[in-house]
Protein backbone atom coordinates (compact mmCIF):
# COMPACT_ATOMS: atom_id res chain seq x y z
CA UNK A 1 0.00 0.00 0.00
CA UNK A 2 1.25 3.47 -0.81
CA UNK A 3 0.57 6.78 0.93
CA UNK A 4 -2.21 7.76 -1.42
CA UNK A 5 -4.14 4.56 -0.77
CA UNK A 6 -3.60 4.92 2.96
CA UNK A 7 -5.02 8.47 2.91
CA UNK A 8 -8.02 7.30 0.89
CA UNK A 9 -8.95 4.94 3.69
CA UNK A 10 -8.29 7.41 6.49
CA UNK A 11 -11.84 8.18 7.57
CA UNK A 12 -13.17 4.70 6.96
CA UNK A 13 -10.54 3.46 9.36
CA UNK A 14 -11.32 6.15 11.92
CA UNK A 15 -15.04 5.45 11.68
CA UNK A 16 -14.33 1.72 11.94
CA UNK A 17 -15.94 1.12 8.59
CA UNK A 18 -12.97 -0.39 6.77
CA UNK A 19 -12.67 -4.11 6.11
CA UNK A 20 -10.26 -6.15 8.20
CA UNK A 21 -8.03 -6.63 5.20
CA UNK A 22 -7.82 -2.89 4.55
CA UNK A 23 -7.29 -2.15 8.22
CA UNK A 24 -4.37 -4.56 8.33
CA UNK A 25 -2.81 -3.16 5.17
CA UNK A 26 -3.11 0.38 6.49
CA UNK A 27 -1.54 -0.68 9.76
CA UNK A 28 1.38 -2.20 7.92
CA UNK A 29 1.83 0.99 5.95
CA UNK A 30 1.71 3.43 8.85
CA UNK A 31 4.11 1.26 10.83
CA UNK A 32 6.64 2.15 8.19
CA UNK A 33 5.56 5.62 7.06
CA UNK A 34 6.06 8.39 9.58
CA UNK A 35 3.99 10.99 7.79
CA UNK A 36 0.94 8.80 7.34
CA UNK A 37 1.31 7.67 10.94
CA UNK A 38 1.23 11.30 12.07
CA UNK A 39 -1.87 12.04 10.05
CA UNK A 40 -3.68 8.97 11.37
CA UNK A 41 -2.74 9.79 14.93
CA UNK A 42 -3.80 13.41 14.49
CA UNK A 43 -7.13 12.63 12.84
CA UNK A 44 -7.88 9.96 15.43
CA UNK A 45 -7.20 12.43 18.22
CA UNK A 46 -9.35 15.13 16.60
CA UNK A 47 -12.20 12.67 16.18
CA UNK A 48 -12.00 11.53 19.77
CA UNK A 49 -11.88 15.15 20.89
CA UNK A 50 -14.94 16.19 18.87
CA UNK A 51 -17.00 13.23 20.05
CA UNK A 52 -16.09 13.87 23.66
CA UNK A 53 -16.94 17.56 23.44
CA UNK A 54 -20.22 16.87 21.71
CA UNK A 55 -21.51 14.63 24.44
CA UNK A 56 -23.02 16.73 27.10
CA UNK A 57 -23.10 14.83 30.32
CA UNK A 58 -24.62 17.42 32.57
CA UNK A 59 -27.62 16.12 34.44
CA UNK A 60 -30.46 17.42 32.40
CA UNK A 61 -33.50 18.87 33.98
CA UNK A 62 -34.82 19.27 30.48
CA UNK A 63 -34.82 15.53 29.94
CA UNK A 64 -36.96 14.89 33.02
CA UNK A 65 -39.38 17.60 32.02
CA UNK A 66 -39.56 16.17 28.52
CA UNK A 67 -40.17 12.69 29.86
CA UNK A 68 -43.23 13.85 31.73
CA UNK A 69 -44.45 15.67 28.64
CA UNK A 70 -44.08 12.52 26.56
CA UNK A 71 -45.79 10.33 29.16
CA UNK A 72 -48.65 12.78 29.35
CA UNK A 73 -48.99 12.72 25.57
CA UNK A 74 -48.97 8.92 25.49
CA UNK A 75 -51.81 9.03 27.98
CA UNK A 76 -53.80 11.31 25.70
CA UNK A 77 -53.20 8.88 22.83
CA UNK A 78 -54.51 6.01 24.96
CA UNK A 79 -57.41 8.03 26.33
CA UNK A 80 -58.16 10.80 23.86
CA UNK A 81 -60.97 12.25 25.90
CA UNK A 82 -59.36 12.18 29.30
CA UNK A 83 -56.83 14.91 28.77
CA UNK A 84 -57.26 17.24 25.85
CA UNK A 85 -54.89 19.95 24.82
CA UNK A 86 -51.24 20.09 24.17
CA UNK A 87 -48.61 20.99 26.69
CA UNK A 88 -48.10 23.57 28.07
CA UNK A 89 -51.69 24.68 27.78
CA UNK A 90 -53.31 21.85 29.66
CA UNK A 91 -53.28 22.55 33.39
CA UNK A 92 -53.36 18.82 34.06
CA UNK A 93 -50.16 18.17 32.16
CA UNK A 94 -48.62 21.34 33.40
CA UNK A 95 -48.98 20.40 37.01
CA UNK A 96 -47.34 17.06 36.25
CA UNK A 97 -44.48 18.86 34.61
CA UNK A 98 -44.20 21.32 37.45
CA UNK A 99 -44.10 18.56 40.00
CA UNK A 100 -41.53 16.64 38.02
CA UNK A 101 -39.38 19.69 37.53
CA UNK A 102 -39.56 20.56 41.19
CA UNK A 103 -38.62 17.06 42.20
CA UNK A 104 -35.62 17.22 39.95
CA UNK A 105 -34.53 20.48 41.45
CA UNK A 106 -34.64 18.82 44.83
CA UNK A 107 -32.78 15.82 43.48
CA UNK A 108 -30.07 18.01 42.00
CA UNK A 109 -29.82 19.69 45.33
CA UNK A 110 -29.57 16.58 47.40
CA UNK A 111 -27.08 14.95 45.09
CA UNK A 112 -24.81 17.91 44.82
CA UNK A 113 -24.67 19.11 48.36
CA UNK A 114 -23.59 18.35 51.81
CA UNK A 115 -26.34 19.84 53.90
CA UNK A 116 -25.75 21.28 57.25
CA UNK A 117 -28.90 21.93 59.12
CA UNK A 118 -28.72 25.35 60.59
CA UNK A 119 -31.38 26.83 62.69
CA UNK A 120 -31.13 30.21 61.06
CA UNK A 121 -33.38 32.83 62.38
CA UNK A 122 -35.53 34.49 59.82
CA UNK A 123 -33.68 37.77 60.09
CA UNK A 124 -30.44 36.20 58.96
CA UNK A 125 -32.02 35.45 55.64
CA UNK A 126 -31.50 39.09 54.85
CA UNK A 127 -27.85 38.29 54.80
CA UNK A 128 -28.45 35.54 52.33
CA UNK A 129 -30.40 37.87 50.13
CA UNK A 130 -27.71 40.47 50.06
CA UNK A 131 -25.96 38.08 47.75
CA UNK A 132 -28.58 39.08 45.23
CA UNK A 133 -27.22 42.58 44.97
CA UNK A 134 -23.94 41.35 43.60
CA UNK A 135 -23.24 42.42 40.12
CA UNK A 136 -24.95 40.44 37.44
CA UNK A 137 -21.65 39.87 35.72
CA UNK A 138 -21.15 36.94 37.99
CA UNK A 139 -24.07 35.27 36.35
CA UNK A 140 -23.13 35.79 32.80
CA UNK A 141 -20.69 32.99 33.16
CA UNK A 142 -23.28 30.43 32.23
CA UNK A 143 -20.67 28.58 30.17
CA UNK A 144 -19.69 27.41 32.83
CA UNK A 145 -16.17 27.60 34.06
CA UNK A 146 -16.77 27.95 37.75
CA UNK A 147 -17.96 24.43 38.27
CA UNK A 148 -21.35 25.70 39.20
CA UNK A 149 -24.47 24.06 37.94
CA UNK A 150 -25.81 25.85 34.94
CA UNK A 151 -29.16 25.23 33.36
CA UNK A 152 -30.56 26.58 30.19
CA UNK A 153 -33.14 29.27 30.36
CA UNK A 154 -36.02 26.95 29.52
CA UNK A 155 -35.08 24.40 32.10
CA UNK A 156 -35.11 26.89 34.89
CA UNK A 157 -38.16 28.68 33.78
CA UNK A 158 -39.97 25.37 34.02
CA UNK A 159 -38.42 24.59 37.33
CA UNK A 160 -39.13 27.84 39.03
CA UNK A 161 -42.33 28.96 37.38
CA UNK A 162 -43.49 26.62 34.62
CA UNK A 163 -46.03 29.00 33.19
CA UNK A 164 -43.83 32.07 33.08
CA UNK A 165 -42.10 31.85 29.75
CA UNK A 166 -41.25 35.49 29.19
CA UNK A 167 -38.71 35.60 31.98
CA UNK A 168 -35.21 35.68 30.65
CA UNK A 169 -32.83 33.59 32.66
CA UNK A 170 -29.46 35.24 32.85
CA UNK A 171 -27.75 32.54 34.77
CA UNK A 172 -27.72 30.14 37.63
CA UNK A 173 -25.26 28.60 39.99
CA UNK A 174 -24.87 26.90 43.30
CA UNK A 175 -23.65 29.08 46.11
CA UNK A 176 -22.47 28.34 49.59
CA UNK A 177 -24.27 30.02 52.38
CA UNK A 178 -22.99 29.12 55.83
CA UNK A 179 -22.07 25.64 54.79
CA UNK A 180 -25.31 24.99 52.96
CA UNK A 181 -25.60 24.95 49.22
CA UNK A 182 -28.34 27.06 47.78
CA UNK A 183 -29.31 27.43 44.16
CA UNK A 184 -29.27 30.98 42.89
CA UNK A 185 -30.87 31.90 39.59
CA UNK A 186 -31.25 35.32 38.13
CA UNK A 187 -34.01 36.26 35.72
CA UNK A 188 -34.80 39.44 33.92
CA UNK A 189 -38.38 40.51 33.59
CA UNK A 190 -38.39 43.79 31.79
CA UNK A 191 -36.53 46.20 34.02
CA UNK A 192 -36.84 44.06 37.11
CA UNK A 193 -34.20 41.59 38.04
CA UNK A 194 -35.60 38.54 39.74
CA UNK A 195 -33.20 36.69 41.92
CA UNK A 196 -34.42 33.26 42.88
CA UNK A 197 -32.88 31.25 45.67
CA UNK A 198 -33.74 27.62 46.07
CA UNK A 199 -33.09 26.64 49.63
CA UNK A 200 -33.56 23.27 51.32
CA UNK A 201 -36.74 23.49 53.36
CA UNK A 202 -35.17 22.28 56.57
CA UNK A 203 -32.60 25.03 56.54
CA UNK A 204 -35.10 27.84 56.87
CA UNK A 205 -37.46 28.81 59.54
CA UNK A 206 -40.14 31.11 58.32
CA UNK A 207 -42.29 32.83 60.89
CA UNK A 208 -45.82 31.42 60.79
CA UNK A 209 -47.36 34.82 60.22
CA UNK A 210 -45.41 35.12 56.97
CA UNK A 211 -46.90 32.06 55.38
CA UNK A 212 -50.14 33.83 54.58
CA UNK A 213 -49.18 37.46 54.81
CA UNK A 214 -46.34 39.90 55.21
CA UNK A 215 -43.71 40.68 57.77
CA UNK A 216 -41.42 43.65 58.33
CA UNK A 217 -37.80 43.07 59.30
CA UNK A 218 -34.94 45.55 59.23
CA UNK A 219 -37.02 47.94 57.15
CA UNK A 220 -37.72 45.38 54.48
CA UNK A 221 -41.17 43.99 53.80
CA UNK A 222 -41.33 40.29 53.09
CA UNK A 223 -44.34 38.70 51.45
CA UNK A 224 -45.07 35.06 51.92
CA UNK A 225 -46.87 32.55 49.77
CA UNK A 226 -47.63 28.93 50.43
CA UNK A 227 -48.31 26.81 47.41
CA UNK A 228 -48.62 23.44 49.01
CA UNK A 229 -45.34 21.95 50.08
CA UNK A 230 -43.32 24.84 48.81
CA UNK A 231 -43.07 28.11 50.64
CA UNK A 232 -42.13 31.23 48.80
CA UNK A 233 -41.00 34.53 50.12
CA UNK A 234 -40.59 37.76 48.18
CA UNK A 235 -38.95 41.02 48.95
CA UNK A 236 -37.39 43.88 47.10
CA UNK A 237 -33.78 44.91 47.22
CA UNK A 238 -33.37 48.00 45.08
CA UNK A 239 -34.59 47.04 41.64
CA UNK A 240 -34.19 43.37 42.38
CA UNK A 241 -37.10 41.19 43.30
CA UNK A 242 -35.82 38.41 45.50
CA UNK A 243 -37.74 35.17 45.61
CA UNK A 244 -36.81 32.52 48.09
CA UNK A 245 -38.36 29.15 47.43
CA UNK A 246 -38.04 26.16 49.66
CA UNK A 247 -37.82 22.94 47.76
CA UNK A 248 -39.81 19.86 48.64
CA UNK A 249 -40.98 17.02 46.46
CA UNK A 250 -44.65 17.89 46.64
CA UNK A 251 -44.27 21.34 45.19
CA UNK A 252 -47.09 22.80 43.20
CA UNK A 253 -45.77 25.89 41.50
CA UNK A 254 -48.59 26.20 39.04
CA UNK A 255 -50.66 28.62 41.03
CA UNK A 256 -47.78 30.91 41.75
CA UNK A 257 -47.07 34.06 39.81
CA UNK A 258 -43.86 35.80 40.83
CA UNK A 259 -44.20 39.50 41.28
CA UNK A 260 -47.98 39.49 41.30
CA UNK A 261 -49.87 41.41 43.95
CA UNK A 262 -48.64 43.89 46.46
CA UNK A 263 -44.95 43.83 45.73
CA UNK B 1 -63.58 -4.16 26.11
CA UNK B 2 -61.62 -5.57 28.97
CA UNK B 3 -59.28 -7.34 26.55
CA UNK B 4 -58.71 -4.13 24.69
CA UNK B 5 -57.67 -2.47 27.90
CA UNK B 6 -55.27 -5.28 28.78
CA UNK B 7 -53.88 -5.08 25.26
CA UNK B 8 -53.41 -1.33 25.59
CA UNK B 9 -51.62 -1.67 28.89
CA UNK B 10 -49.29 -4.25 27.44
CA UNK B 11 -48.54 -2.02 24.47
CA UNK B 12 -47.88 0.90 26.74
CA UNK B 13 -45.56 -0.97 29.03
CA UNK B 14 -43.67 -2.52 26.10
CA UNK B 15 -43.23 0.89 24.62
CA UNK B 16 -42.03 2.37 27.86
CA UNK B 17 -39.44 -0.36 28.35
CA UNK B 18 -38.20 -0.43 24.77
CA UNK B 19 -38.48 3.12 23.54
CA UNK B 20 -38.28 5.54 26.45
CA UNK B 21 -34.70 4.72 27.52
CA UNK B 22 -33.49 6.22 24.23
CA UNK B 23 -34.89 9.64 25.01
CA UNK B 24 -31.57 10.84 26.34
CA UNK B 25 -29.84 10.15 23.03
CA UNK B 26 -32.77 11.44 21.00
CA UNK B 27 -32.77 14.71 22.89
CA UNK B 28 -29.05 15.35 22.56
CA UNK B 29 -29.21 14.71 18.83
CA UNK B 30 -32.31 16.87 18.51
CA UNK B 31 -30.55 19.67 20.38
CA UNK B 32 -27.64 19.60 17.96
CA UNK B 33 -29.93 19.37 14.94
CA UNK B 34 -32.38 22.14 15.81
CA UNK B 35 -30.01 24.42 17.80
CA UNK B 36 -33.00 25.39 19.87
CA UNK B 37 -34.07 23.84 23.15
CA UNK B 38 -37.80 24.04 22.74
CA UNK B 39 -37.70 22.92 19.10
CA UNK B 40 -35.62 19.96 20.17
CA UNK B 41 -38.13 19.02 22.86
CA UNK B 42 -41.03 19.34 20.45
CA UNK B 43 -39.19 17.22 17.91
CA UNK B 44 -38.55 14.44 20.41
CA UNK B 45 -42.07 14.59 21.75
CA UNK B 46 -43.52 14.42 18.27
CA UNK B 47 -41.25 11.48 17.49
CA UNK B 48 -42.44 9.54 20.52
CA UNK B 49 -46.07 10.27 19.81
CA UNK B 50 -45.66 9.02 16.25
CA UNK B 51 -43.64 6.00 17.35
CA UNK B 52 -46.34 5.09 19.84
CA UNK B 53 -49.07 5.34 17.22
CA UNK B 54 -47.08 3.08 14.92
CA UNK B 55 -45.75 0.78 17.62
CA UNK B 56 -47.40 -2.27 15.99
CA UNK B 57 -45.12 -1.64 12.98
CA UNK B 58 -42.01 -2.05 15.08
CA UNK B 59 -40.55 -5.54 14.82
CA UNK B 60 -39.78 -6.83 18.30
CA UNK B 61 -36.12 -7.67 18.63
CA UNK B 62 -34.98 -5.28 15.90
CA UNK B 63 -33.03 -2.13 16.66
CA UNK B 64 -35.45 0.16 18.44
CA UNK B 65 -32.96 2.99 18.71
CA UNK B 66 -32.38 3.08 14.96
CA UNK B 67 -36.13 2.86 14.38
CA UNK B 68 -36.76 5.87 16.62
CA UNK B 69 -33.98 7.86 14.99
CA UNK B 70 -35.46 7.09 11.59
CA UNK B 71 -38.79 8.52 12.67
CA UNK B 72 -37.13 11.54 14.19
CA UNK B 73 -34.97 12.17 11.13
CA UNK B 74 -38.01 11.97 8.95
CA UNK B 75 -39.91 14.53 11.01
CA UNK B 76 -36.84 16.74 11.19
CA UNK B 77 -36.34 16.75 7.43
CA UNK B 78 -39.99 17.44 6.74
CA UNK B 79 -40.73 19.99 9.42
CA UNK B 80 -37.66 21.44 11.07
CA UNK B 81 -34.83 21.61 8.62
CA UNK B 82 -33.72 25.12 7.78
CA UNK B 83 -35.47 26.48 4.76
CA UNK B 84 -32.47 28.27 3.31
CA UNK B 85 -29.53 26.41 1.88
CA UNK B 86 -26.25 27.37 3.38
CA UNK B 87 -23.93 29.07 0.90
CA UNK B 88 -20.92 27.49 2.60
CA UNK B 89 -21.53 24.24 0.81
CA UNK B 90 -20.20 25.50 -2.50
CA UNK B 91 -16.65 26.03 -1.30
CA UNK B 92 -16.07 22.61 0.25
CA UNK B 93 -14.11 21.28 -2.66
CA UNK B 94 -11.48 23.95 -2.05
CA UNK B 95 -10.76 22.62 1.42
CA UNK B 96 -7.93 20.10 1.53
CA UNK B 97 -8.30 16.72 3.14
CA UNK B 98 -6.95 16.63 6.69
CA UNK B 99 -7.26 20.39 6.69
CA UNK B 100 -6.44 20.98 10.33
CA UNK B 101 -3.41 18.76 10.20
CA UNK B 102 -2.17 20.71 7.23
CA UNK B 103 -2.60 23.99 9.10
CA UNK B 104 -1.10 22.87 12.38
CA UNK B 105 1.69 20.55 11.34
CA UNK B 106 5.07 22.19 11.22
CA UNK B 107 3.88 25.43 12.81
CA UNK B 108 6.26 24.92 15.66
CA UNK B 109 8.36 22.00 16.57
CA UNK B 110 5.83 20.52 18.94
CA UNK B 111 5.38 16.79 19.12
CA UNK B 112 1.57 16.78 19.07
CA UNK B 113 0.30 19.86 17.27
CA UNK B 114 -3.29 19.16 18.31
CA UNK B 115 -2.69 19.27 22.05
CA UNK B 116 -2.33 23.03 22.12
CA UNK B 117 -5.57 23.41 20.20
CA UNK B 118 -7.49 20.91 22.33
CA UNK B 119 -6.50 22.71 25.48
CA UNK B 120 -8.06 25.93 24.23
CA UNK B 121 -11.12 24.97 22.23
CA UNK B 122 -14.29 25.03 24.30
CA UNK B 123 -17.16 22.58 24.29
CA UNK B 124 -19.29 25.37 22.91
CA UNK B 125 -16.93 25.97 19.99
CA UNK B 126 -17.25 22.35 18.94
CA UNK B 127 -21.01 22.37 19.34
CA UNK B 128 -21.31 25.58 17.38
CA UNK B 129 -19.11 24.22 14.62
CA UNK B 130 -21.34 21.16 14.33
CA UNK B 131 -24.53 23.16 14.55
CA UNK B 132 -23.40 25.50 11.82
CA UNK B 133 -22.87 22.73 9.31
CA UNK B 134 -25.47 22.62 6.54
CA UNK B 135 -28.28 20.27 7.60
CA UNK B 136 -27.38 17.46 5.19
CA UNK B 137 -23.86 17.18 6.56
CA UNK B 138 -24.87 17.87 10.11
CA UNK B 139 -27.35 15.02 10.13
CA UNK B 140 -24.86 12.35 9.10
CA UNK B 141 -22.12 13.83 11.29
CA UNK B 142 -24.29 13.90 14.40
CA UNK B 143 -25.60 10.38 13.82
CA UNK B 144 -22.05 9.14 13.41
CA UNK B 145 -20.02 11.21 15.89
CA UNK B 146 -22.56 11.61 18.63
CA UNK B 147 -24.58 8.44 18.33
CA UNK B 148 -22.03 6.06 16.85
CA UNK B 149 -24.30 4.72 14.11
CA UNK B 150 -22.52 2.91 11.27
CA UNK B 151 -22.62 4.26 7.71
CA UNK B 152 -25.09 1.50 6.83
CA UNK B 153 -27.37 2.39 9.74
CA UNK B 154 -27.19 6.07 8.84
CA UNK B 155 -28.10 5.22 5.25
CA UNK B 156 -31.23 3.46 6.51
CA UNK B 157 -32.13 6.11 9.07
CA UNK B 158 -31.77 9.02 6.67
CA UNK B 159 -32.96 7.09 3.61
CA UNK B 160 -29.74 7.69 1.67
CA UNK B 161 -27.42 5.63 -0.51
CA UNK B 162 -24.36 4.33 1.31
CA UNK B 163 -22.13 6.30 -1.07
CA UNK B 164 -24.02 9.50 -0.27
CA UNK B 165 -23.47 8.94 3.45
CA UNK B 166 -19.75 8.48 2.87
CA UNK B 167 -19.38 11.57 0.75
CA UNK B 168 -21.42 13.70 3.16
CA UNK B 169 -19.34 12.49 6.07
CA UNK B 170 -16.21 13.36 4.18
CA UNK B 171 -17.34 16.83 3.18
CA UNK B 172 -18.90 17.52 6.57
CA UNK B 173 -15.57 16.74 8.20
CA UNK B 174 -13.74 19.15 5.96
CA UNK B 175 -16.14 21.94 6.83
CA UNK B 176 -15.97 21.09 10.50
CA UNK B 177 -12.19 21.19 10.55
CA UNK B 178 -12.17 24.44 8.67
CA UNK B 179 -14.63 25.96 11.15
CA UNK B 180 -12.67 24.78 14.17
CA UNK B 181 -9.56 26.24 12.66
CA UNK B 182 -11.32 29.55 12.03
CA UNK B 183 -12.58 29.68 15.64
CA UNK B 184 -9.11 28.95 16.89
CA UNK B 185 -7.61 31.72 14.79
CA UNK B 186 -10.38 34.25 15.49
CA UNK B 187 -10.13 33.66 19.23
CA UNK B 188 -6.39 33.85 19.17
CA UNK B 189 -5.86 30.23 20.25
CA UNK B 190 -3.42 29.81 17.41
CA UNK B 191 -1.75 32.10 14.96
CA UNK B 192 -2.78 31.82 11.35
CA UNK B 193 -0.30 30.01 9.23
CA UNK B 194 1.54 32.28 6.87
CA UNK B 195 0.43 31.52 3.34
Amino acid sequence: MNCEEARELLYEIIDKEASEVDARRVQEHIDKCRECFDIYRFEGAIQEFITRKLRDNRPSLRLEVLKSRVLAELATIDHPRAAKGRWPFSPFTRSLVAAAAAIIVVAVFLLGSDFVRESESFASLTELHRVATRTLDVFRDVGNTTGAIAFSREELTYAVAPHVSEFLLIGGCLEQFRGTQVGHFVYLDGLTTVSVFLVPADCIEMPPELVAGKVERDGITYFGHDCGGCRLMFHRLGSTLVVTATTEPSVDLVGFVPGQGAI
Amino acid sequence: MRNLKVENNRKRSNFETEALPHMDAMLRTALRMTKDGSDAEDLVQETYAKAYRFWDKFEPGSNCRAWLFKIMTNIFINEYRSKSRSPVAASIEDIDDSYLYGQLAGMESTENPEQRLFAKILDDDVRKAIENLPDDFKLVAVLSFLEGFSYQEIAEIADLQLGTVKSRMHRGRKLLQKQLYNYAVTNGYIKEKAQ
